[in-house]
């Protein structure tokens, strides 16, 4: 059967969107960025520490793979749109994740301003996917401003409580129908990320349990694989919950004849 | 003459182009963007742009993030 996941007309096999901080080896990153069959992964821009011989990150991302630079360090739309200019400058494609943060605590995205980044980069070209709380009139303006997919948090970043925000992230589900729906943040296990598939999200966006886990190459195709499954049930229509007992085998009893 | 890099005042020799300002220190160009005093220095720039005192640089590049 073909499912194909589409942001900005690039057609996807992979629902699992990786994001590559947290990795204490960074040569697990190639291994674990192989099992997770992604096809997207996020990276973030810094300052070269220059005191320090740091490898490249790039040389563990395979060629074939869609680099998404988040925004993370931006406080508002003008630091976002110039981290994002900088990426695409850097010369490995156009595609963002707009991460507007002023909250140290709770790391909340402040979605009045990512649509303002949203709008301006959208304008310039730019895949825009927005990080975002799960709020449907943000998630309306920033359809309407250019975004290439909307990514509302499932809970906390790093938190890995899963999708607190289930009833929010239902409510895009069901009224956001032009773009993608991608659970960002949060999910900290295999059963939750199929959770989020089952719900009908289009795709998932994982790091820390991935990053943190002892053995993240594992994790990661756990992940593919939950990932996979949530989806499939979402396309097969679950049967419904049921509050009293239903046989599933027949009761019509040979044993009272 | 002396510059601001990352934060760091240095100082160099003058009439220094990006390019050979880049070749002094022990980088991965791979993905790095060069911004003088805010202004982004595309890759093709670097050569004909020199660098002038009080200039500030940063140099960026890609992490691991989330």
């Amino acid at each position: 059967m073909e499912d194909q996941l589409v942001i900005a007309n690039k057609k996807l096999k992979s629902r699992f969107l990786l994001g590559t901080g947290k990795f204490k080896h960074k040569d697990e990153l190639k291994m674990t960025i192989h099992a997770s069959e992604a096809e997207i992964v996020t990276v973030a821009l810094r300052r070269i520490d220059l005191d320090k011989n740091s490898d490249n990150i790039l040389s563990y991302i395979p060629d074939n793979i869609i680099l998404l630079t988040n925004t993370s360090g931006a406080r508002n739309a003008d630091e976002a749109v110039r981290i994002a200019r900088i990426a695409r400058e850097a010369g490995y494609g156009n595609w963002v994740k707009i991460e507007v943060i002023n909250d140290s605590k709770y790391l909340l995205p402040d979605n009045a301003e990512t649509i303002k980044a949203t709008q301006i980069l959208a304008a310039e070209g730019f895949v825009v996917l927005p990080y975002m709380q799960p709020d449907l009139y943000a998630a309306r303006a920033l359809v309407e401003v250019g975004a290439a997919a909307i990514m509302p948090l499932g809970s906390l970043i790093g938190s890995n409580q899963g999708v607190k925000m289930e009833t929010m992230i239902e409510i895009l589900i069901n009224e956001i129908k032009m773009v993608p729906i991608i659970v960002d943040a949060g999910i900290g296990r295999p059963s939750q990320a199929a959770y989020a598939m089952e719900m009908g999200a289009d795709a998932v966006l994982i790091n820390t349990a991935v990053a943190t886990a002892d053995n993240p190459v594992l994790i990661a195709e756990a992940f593919a694989k939950s990932i996979m499954a949530g989806r499939l049930a979402y396309l097969a229509k679950m049967a419904n919950v049921k509050t009293e007992a239903e046989a599933s085998s027949p009761l019509t009893g040979f044993l009272r004849a | 003459m002396q510059i601001t890099v990352n934060g760091n005042n240095t100082g160099i020799e003058p009439k220094m182009n990006i390019r050979q300002y880049l070749g002094t220190r022990q980088i991965d160009l791979a993905g790095v963007v060069v911004e003088i005093n805010q202004k982004i220095i595309k890759k093709q720039e670097w050569e004909i742009t020199e660098l002038k005192d009080g200039d500030i640089v940063e140099l960026i590049s890609f992490v691991g993030g989330g």
